[in-house]
């Protein structure tokens, strides 16, 4: 028995870890998405459906941020307290 | 709309909100808490949208475009982090009853009281603005709402200025409004969690309020005023005055926009009013997980339209004609929609109130437990530590700190707020804040901060910020010489405040923000590489780095070793927090452990500890560790203790290795001398067996010798034949004894080693002969035939001739003994062999069983049946021939079955 709860907790250590490493990920992409590099491409004028690119993107790639980041959650089942 | 309908619904909007905290409290206390849910928690830190959101979005994004955002993108970026971050600082404080940020930084490091001083002075300081903000919304939305709100009329909004006598100020009355209401959320009684359960209820649901009225407000001028938000832009991208506003105009703005995005990722962790909510406020850290989605797309809603709003309003009005910060009451009031117009104002007020309350609460509790109370607590003259009831003393501060607070910040937006923008004003506030990220962050991370670090690096940074943005906002409003910001101080061009060392170009704040954080990061990290912690510090900083081991959850520290009373303790706690709760918690924790404290007078360690956690709760922990000290009577457990229990620690270790080691070692030598001692039973055996067998031996032919000699001396009238019979025996048997004792004697001069040996390398062929001459006559006494075959040409072997020529005479002797007279045969081969010289003696005689082909070689033994025939000899020759050729290296065996005789064979190896 405690052999079994040893890899309980070993699967749900490798789960955890795996979930801060998405929230990481989805740092990163919304720092990618909010830096100069990206934010210069669309600062470049014009529009989209009616609405000036630069506003389309910024919303756009906020909702998009936190879609994902909601997913990187949510789609880890909840187990418990720990969930 | 009149000023008393206004002023109605915001009061009626005001007790709602009260309602609700008082409903919250009740359901807290009864233990079912109203907002143990994620929503509720991601609602709750939705406090960050004050009327900076609701009101000067707008104004700033009529000025900068996108400009407003970053304050919303920072903190969504962070939301993704707080798994990592915000967790921890909220495992942290539960284990440590933190209750405050100032708390939280001095814990961290070695629960100095200096630093929590100086956190909270940078706090009120620096929150001041902040709070001056909210006072000018909603003084400037009240009075829109209440003068210019003919319908079709366009609202002039002139913000009040300093020259309105302070009877007239509507700021004025808001703040004291605000501070009741505060002070009614904040401060009704003292809890021992420093848990406002209704608080948070409330305010998750006038952010509720806020989202609702400001969507409302963007619909109806999406919709309403406009056809949708797509007509809004395409008719503001028929003016090039508005149509600049869709990008960001240079390299300039886009820093910026990083820049705040940076500094509105600190903050959302670094406001006092956050960590207040989102840390100490969180009741259970799992929630975190929904909020950090929740609170990201809150904030997007919020924001979905600000821009139309902004550009709306930039349509309708003439420029000049309406401040862009009041848009949002402005444009449903031009259309004359006062019920919107008055939801919106309740929203405004709503965001304004939430983050009054929350903050100054924040602030009260950091001032009484972290900056007034150390202080009174070390006057003696006060005595306060022997004071009956503090709780009023503590409620007593708590409420003056929330006035003044507010007061202060009426004071700034009199003086200084009027000639800026909303959103300015909460910059210089943000950028205050964020001072506190580096120790906060450093704190949870790296364990080498010091505390000599952390104050460095908190007097650098706001320094700093004081230089190059308070000073100079004080000296633009004419408060202070303007001179130092236009040509630097003392006329140094270098020291201008908003280019300080020639960084020119920049927006003030984001000067400011690189500036003070560099100032601020350098001397945290530079100071704390350069200074030592003390032993508090060291054990502090462990517990927060690593809170998530299993150790630093139980672990909670253990500074105090020595004890205190019981009743001591509990009647310390129950000063700060009510007797009632002192013993409903020391009650608690000896249930908890099955103890009776009633019966056990001293408390230990660990209840010590317990006591000034919950003191912590009430006063903060470097007050809580004045107040213990006070009773306990142990001392704090000094680094060089802490060190030295470690060496024992270790010391013991090594010496219950070497115990164990030792153990084994004896255990191994009581086997070797079990063993040793079974040995010498056995040969003290077998010498019993060799005294008794050699005497046996020598006794029969000293019987015979005497026998025969006694009839002699006693018959002197034998004949001749007879007495030459008997003579012969005697000198026969005495040749035997003689024999017989030369044999023992050499087996025991071989076995002792002390036998002379004469090693050569000689041929083994010679010495066979020289036995075979020696043994011919008793073989052909006996008729037995000997046929020989040696071979030639084997090698030379080392040996001793002598002691071989004994070995061969032993073994013809014995096969001459037992082969039958007259048709005994014996064969002795010589052969060269791989491993050396073989030589065997084969006898035609009675054979041996198997079973006794190594017994033969033992001493006396004599195989075959000793009752019917006598065999002669010693029995020591074959013994002997073992013992002489195992010395030689080489060996002795027997080959035979019963009935078909004996060979009795031996090798002499080759010289190496």
């Amino acid at each position: 028995m405690p052999h079994r709860r040893t890899r309980q907790r070993a699967l749900r250590l490798v789960r955890q870890s795996s979930v801060t490493a998405r929230l990481v990920g989805v740092f990163l992409l919304g720092a990618f998405l909010f830096l100069p590099p990206l934010l210069r491409v669309f600062n470049a004028g014009g529009f989209l459906a009616g609405f000036p690119l630069l506003y389309v993107y910024l919303f756009l790639a906020w909702a998009g941020l936190v879609a994902v980041m909601a997913l990187a959650i949510e789609g880890d089942p909840p187990s418990g307290i720990d969930g | 709309m009149s000023g008393a309908v206004v002023i109605g619904v915001a009061f009626a909007y005001l007790c709602l909100l009260f309602a609700i905290a008082y409903w919250g409290d009740k359901r807290a206390d009864a233990r079912r808490s109203l907002i143990a849910h994620p929503a509720i928690y991601a609602l709750s830190i939705a406090v960050y949208c004050t009327s900076w959101t609701f009101y000067g979005s707008v104004g700033r994004a009529t000025q900068t475009g996108v400009g407003f955002l970053p304050i919303y993108l920072g903190p969504t970026l962070m939301a993704a982090l707080w798994w990592l971050v915000l967790r921890k600082m909220v495992r942290i404080s539960k284990t440590h009853r933190i209750t405050s940020i100032a708390d939280f930084v001095s814990s961290r490091y070695g629960k100095s009281t200096f630093l929590s001083g100086l956190v909270t002075v940078i706090a009120v300081i620096g929150i001041m603005p902040y709070i001056s903000l909210q006072l000018k919304a909603v003084s400037a939305s009240f009075t829109a709402l209440v003068e210019f709100a003919a319908p079709g009329s366009t609202p002039g909004l002139p913000l009040p200025g300093a020259d309105t006598p302070f009877h007239a100020d509507t700021a004025l009355y808001v703040a004291a409004i605000l501070a009741a209401f505060a002070i009614l959320f904040g401060t009704r009684h003292i809890d021992a969690s420093e848990h406002h359960e209704g608080m948070v209820a409330a305010i998750a649901f006038e952010s509720i309020v806020k989202l609702l009225a400001f969507l409302a407000v963007g619909l109806f001028v999406a919709f309403g005023l406009f056809a949708g938000p797509g007509d809004i832009f395409r008719q503001a991208a028929e003016r090039a005055d508005l149509a600049r506003l869709f990008t960001m105009p240079d390299a300039g703005a886009i820093g910026d926009f990083v820049a705040l995005t940076l500094l509105s990722m600190l903050v959302i962790l670094c406001l006092p009013r956050q960590f207040q909510v989102s840390v100490v406020e969180c009741v259970d850290e799992v929630h975190i997980k929904r909020a950090m989605w929740m609170f990201p797309l809150y904030l997007l809603l919020i924001n979905l339209f600000v821009l139309p709003i902004a550009f709306a309003g930039l349509l309708t009005f003439q420029p000049g004609t309406v401040h862009p910060d009041l848009f949002v009451l402005a444009l449903p009031l031009s259309q004359g929609h006062q019920f919107l117009a008055l939801f919106a104002f309740i929203g405004g007020l709503s965001a304004a109130t939430g983050m009054i309350i929350v903050e100054t609460v924040a602030l009260a509790t950091m001032v009484c437990n972290d900056l007034v109370m150390p202080v009174l607590l070390r006057i003696e003259g006060l005595n306060l530590a022997q004071r009956r009831d503090l709780s009023r003393l503590l409620l007593a501060i708590r409420r003056w700190t929330i006035v003044v607070v507010v007061l202060l910040g009426y004071l700034y937006v009199r003086l200084i707020g009027q000639s800026f923008a909303l959103v300015t004003i909460g910059l210089v506030s943000f950028a205050a804040a964020a001072q506190f990220a580096p120790v906060l962050l450093g704190g949870i991370f790296w364990r080498g901060a010091t505390r000599a670090g952390a104050v460095a690096g908190l007097m650098g940074g706001f320094g700093v910020w004081l230089y190059t943005l308070l000073l100079p906002s004080f000296a633009r409003s004419g408060w202070l010489p303007v001179g130092f910001v236009d040509h630097g101080l003392f006329g140094f061009a270098l020291l201008k405040p908003y280019a300080l060392f020639g960084l020119s170009g920049l927006d003030p704040i984001t000067h400011s923000l690189i500036w003070s954080l560099i100032a601020n990061l350098g001397f945290y990290i530079a100071v704390s590489l350069a200074s030592g912690q003390g032993a508090i510090e060291r054990i502090q900083a462990a517990l927060f780095v690593d809170v998530f081991r299993p150790s630093g959850e139980a672990g909670g520290g253990r500074f105090w070793r020595g004890t205190a009373p019981v009743a001591d303790l509990q009647e310390l706690v129950g000063r700060f927090v009510g007797e009632e709760a002192a013993a409903r918690a020391f009650a608690l924790y000896a249930a908890e452990r099955g103890l009776d404290l009633a019966l056990q007078g001293e408390a230990d360690a660990d209840l010590v500890n317990f006591a000034e956690r919950i003191l912590a709760g009430a006063i903060g922990a470097a007050s809580a560790r004045v107040m213990v000290a006070s009773v306990a009577k142990g001392e704090v457990v000094g680094l060089q203790e802490v060190m030295e229990i470690l060496d024992e620690a270790s010391q013991i270790l090594a010496y219950s290795q070497k115990l164990e080691m030792k153990s084994k070692e004896l255990e191994q030598a009581t086997a070797e001398l079990t063993a040793a001692n079974e040995r010498l039973k056995e040969l003290d055996r077998l010498k019993d067996d060799f005294v008794s067998t050699i005497t046996h031996e020598l006794r029969t032919p000293l019987t015979s010798i005497r026998s025969f000699s006694e009839i002699l001396h006693d018959n002197p009238e034998l004949d001749l034949g007879q007495r030459q019979e008997f003579l012969r025996i005697v000198i026969s048997e005495s040749e035997r004894l003689t024999r017989l004792i030369n044999q023992v004697l050499d087996l025991a001069k071989i076995e002792a080693g002390s036998l002379d040996w004469d090693i050569r390398t000689l041929d083994v062929a010679e010495a066979v002969r020289a036995a075979l001459t020696a043994t011919q006559r008793l073989a052909g006494d006996k008729g037995v035939t000997l046929t020989v075959d040696l071979e030639a040409g084997a090698p030379p072997v080392p040996a001793d001739r002598d002691r071989l020529i004994q070995v061969m005479v032993n073994l013809l002797s014995n096969a001459v003994k037992f082969a039958p007279p007259d048709k005994g045969r014996i064969a002795v081969t010589l052969a060269a062999t791989p491993e050396g010289v073989r030589v065997s003696v084969a006898d035609n005689g009675p054979g041996i069983p198997a079973d006794h082909h190594e017994a033969v070689f033992d001493k006396f033994r004599q195989v075959g049946d000793t009752l019917t025939e006598k065999p002669e000899g010693s029995g020591l020759g074959l013994a002997i021939s073992r013992t002489i050729l195992e010395h030689l290296g080489g060996r002795i065996w027997v080959e035979s079955r019963p009935g078909e005789g004996a060979t009795f064979n031996f090798v002499l190896p080759r010289a190496v």
